[in-house]
């Protein structure tokens, strides 16, 4: 054939791959967030949530967030838009860092001039003290989704993960295969009722065979009430941000979430300080803020003292998530709980 | 900047290649490029570091003016001198720092010291250059050809080790000259080869040596596990190293210009002065004319050589890192070689093929343990297990990767023709080749996103 001819074969294969591999990409747009791909109507299919959710915080059809980690994620977009009266994506990551929902707060901020309402959920990655914080889990966290040029999403695309998850979406696209999370980003992962089991909740929730209680000391920790006020909460910069980006004409709800009572830190110790620490300066916060709400579910409540309302000690059951919907309604609204399920800390005008 | 990343396949490279042929006419077009693109690709990492590069190469080529009949000792001195000094401080002042410091008994923090990439390459190439005009064997150069040859960067951070008389004269050959279609597609194929060694082989391999040789620090390896572990650091260095070098050579011969072969299929080796025929052969060239000679070779006897090769292969060692390992892996090295002249010479017995393979291969293996331990208590304990010294049973439930890959990987090295003999020298311009090739540089491509890039293990060096 000659040295000619193979180089001409090589290259035009070379190029002939390249725009069969980015046709490919392209068409199925397997993340949603390709500048002028074809309009098809796509599903979030990454197994990584944070390559799924950038496209549905953009996703203009939404007014209403919920951003937080896996105890945020059963609260049902449906159920929120009818209590509320929204249109609400919940974009609830599981172990998202502080760093992390912030950036999709930020995503969903930046195309909409005022949001309806952000449900802030937070747990342990918001009053966890010390100097700094991880930015990311061992997920990948796909900087290039998140930031205002979607051209340079492109050269990221060459990966194999891409064409994995084009599989997969071209399998949905044909109607082979189901949506991962819905088009809000809500997916129920908890297995169905009829599989709940209390002794294995217990087992999950004591790591012991059956209720126990954890004793709360005589008196608190010398000189712990000095203490206090040198503690950092390194994510308390981004909560601010987070408020900060959000208009005031938002309604911002910040709920700590209602870990199980035998999660919850017994009186007088470090544990309960700190929690103690890290509400008080949320709600300062809170208090700066327009239009700013902060409940707190973390008590020993109806909700967090039975058993039979936990899959294990951080995530409840699908009703309980449903009944949590009603309360967060309700406490936005200014109202207190009729059964101390949780108290309002906090208001900002 | 890498060779195994998208920036430098999708953009560095065909723009860098089109702008070179577009300035095939010029010779001092087209050496301006390619000092440029080589800036580029060094600086990548750490533009601050290109002053370093740009000052060693003019000082060197300053020197190399200065050779006089009187004066030729005294400016290689100077020469010899400055370059290892500048080698000194940025790779090894640590390391003396922190021995001395042990011997005295007191402690040492360390500088960290940035250590500039490829300085070991680029500052032995010079001090070859210099020792060649003090023996009168080499020419002055002018300035810009003198500036590629240095830097040229398809060998700047990991060598081949370009003699000046192996490359400058291709300089003035004009890159559209008869057989150009054959350099390109040569050196595509052979820079296909070396990308799939590396990212496909050496990389998974490295998913089981790694893991295995960070817990070896903790607790004691099984036996099975030392040897996986070993096995897959054999392979691992060997696919990296020459993978790296593939792509080094195919990358030079893209651009019309021939680097000379740095592996030949060594763990076929029957013995270890075998070994260092066919391993990283530029360097073994480099350290027999510059010296292992110098040191006397074998003109003074066999206890002189004997000498002479542990001292060279002590500097060897030292020369790929600045820790004792490193040193205690060279002198190995030395004294192999030294007990292999002994044996050849007085013995008179010629062990067979296999049993020579065999032996080689356990030495060069033993050897790779201490190259890639952190430190000397790990590769002993790692050295005990593979020889029964921490018992025999048990074996890790999973490895990083599939162990399968090593034994693919074996059969590549001990079976397969050298990557150079395949795609320099046969004829194979058909079709599916030109496709299988394509395929391969686009799965590569595509594989080089898809995780962090690694670097090269000769990077440190």
């Amino acid at each position: 054939m000659g040295w000619q001819r193979y180089w001409k074969w090589l290259t035009g294969a070379l190029i002939g791959l390249a725009l069969f591999l980015g046709g490919v990409i392209w068409i199925v747009d397997p993340y949603d967030s390709l500048p002028f791909s074809p309009p098809l109507e796509r599903m979030p299919l990454a197994q990584n949530q944070r390559y799924s959710y950038p496209a549905i915080a953009r996703n203009p059809v939404f007014d209403s967030i919920v951003i937080g980690t896996s105890t945020m994620r059963l609260l049902r977009p449906d159920a929120l838009n009818e209590a509320l009266d929204a249109r609400f994506a919940n974009l609830s990551m599981n172990s998202a860092t502080a760093y992390e929902q912030a950036r999709i707060l930020e995503v969903f901020a930046r195309r909409r001039p005022a949001p309806k309402y952000a449900i802030i959920g937070l747990d342990v990655v918001w009053c966890t003290i010390g100097e700094s914080q991880p930015k990311y889990t061992f997920r990948r966290f796909p900087e290039w989704m998140y930031d205002a040029n979607p051209w340079n999403d492109i050269p990221n695309l060459l990966e194999f993960k891409t064409f994995e998850v084009a599989g997969r979406q071209a399998g949905y696209l044909l109607g082979l295969r189901k949506a991962r999370y819905g088009a809000d980003g809500y997916a129920n992962f908890l297995p169905p009722p009829s599989e709940y089991n209390l002794e294995k909740a217990r087992k999950s929730i004591y790591r012991a065979a059956g209720p126990r209680r954890r004793d709360a000391p005589a008196a608190p920790p010398p000189g712990i009430e000095k203490k206090r006020a040198s503690w950092s909460f390194p994510s308390h910069a981004l909560l601010e941000g987070v408020l900060n980006a959000l208009p005031g004409a938002t309604r911002k709800i910040l709920v700590f979430v209602p870990y199980h009572q035998f999660r919850q830190p017994p009186a007088n110790t470090v544990e309960a300080a700190r929690w103690r620490e890290c509400k008080a300066r949320i709600t300062a916060m809170a208090r700066r803020h327009a239009n700013t709400t902060v409940l707190d579910f973390m008590i020993p409540s109806p909700i967090t003292a039975r058993d039979e309302n936990y899959w294990d000690s951080l995530h409840t059951t699908n009703a309980i998530a449903d009944r949590l919907v009603e309360l967060i309604a309700r406490g936005a609204g200014g109202r207190s709980s009729s059964d101390s399920e949780y108290v309002i800390l906090g208001q900002g005008q | 900047m890498l060779f195994n990343s998208q920036l430098f396949l999708l953009l560095f490279l065909p723009v860098t290649l089109i702008a070179y042929y577009a300035f095939a006419g010029s010779r001092a077009r087209r050496e301006w490029l390619l000092i440029a693109a080589s800036l580029i690709f060094y600086g990548y990492w750490d533009y601050r570091l290109v002053p370093l590069l740009v000052g060693s190469i003019a000082a060197n080529w300053i020197l190399a003016h200065a050779f006089r009949a009187a004066n030729a000792r005294l400016v290689l001195v100077l020469g010899v001198a400055l370059n290892l000094s500048l080698i000194g401080v940025f790779k090894y002042a640590d390391f003396f720092a922190g021995s001395l410091a042990w011997v005295l008994g007191a402690q040492h923090s360390p500088w960290n010291i940035i250590l500039p990439l490829g300085i070991s390459f680029f500052t032995f190439q010079q001090i070859s250059y210099l020792a060649d005009r003090y023996r009168g064997e080499a020419p002055v150069y002018g300035f810009r050809e003198y500036f590629l040859y240095v830097s040229f960067f398809p060998q700047l951070i990991a060598g081949p080790i370009v003699r000046h008389n192996e490359l400058i004269f291709q300089l003035e050959l004009p890159p559209l000259r008869k057989g150009l279609y054959e350099r390109l597609s040569r050196g595509a194929t052979l820079l296909a080869i070396g990308l799939v060694k590396k990212v496909f082989i050496a990389d998974t391999a490295a998913r089981i040596a790694d893991p295995l040789f960070a817990s070896a620090g903790a607790a004691a390896l099984s036996m099975i596990d030392a040897w996986v572990a070993t096995a897959a650091f054999t392979f691992q260095i060997y696919f990296d190293f020459s993978g790296y070098s593939d792509m080094a050579i195919g990358l030079a011969l893209m651009f019309g210009l021939t680097l000379p072969v740095n592996f030949n299929v060594p763990y076929r080796a029957a013995s270890i002065r075998e070994f260092w025929r066919r391993w990283h052969i530029t360097l073994s060239h480099f350290l027999r004319d510059y010296l292992y000679i110098p040191f006397g070779g074998r003109r003074h006897g066999k206890l002189m050589q004997s000498a002479a090769l542990t001292l060279t292969m002590f500097l060897g060692g030292l020369w790929h890192g600045a820790g004792w390992t490193f040193v205690v892996w060279g002198l190995m090295h030395g004294l192999g070689l030294a007990v292999h002249a002994w044996w050849s010479r007085l013995s008179g017995i010629v062990l067979p093929e296999w049993a020579g393979w065999a032996l080689t291969m356990v030495f060069v293996m033993t050897g790779w343990v201490l190259f890639r331990a952190p430190d000397f208590p790990t590769a002993m304990s790692i050295l005990a297990s593979m020889f029964g010294g921490n018992g025999f049973a048990g074996a890790a439930s999973a490895y990083g990767a599939h162990p399968a890959i090593l034994v693919l990987a074996a059969g590549v090295a001990l079976i397969g023709p050298s990557s150079q003999a395949a795609a320099l020298e046969r004829g194979y311009d058909r079709p599916w080749v030109a496709f299988a090739v394509a395929s391969a540089l686009t799965l590569s491509v595509i594989m080089v996103g898809s995780r962090l890039h690694s670097e090269f293990i000769y990077f440190q060096f």
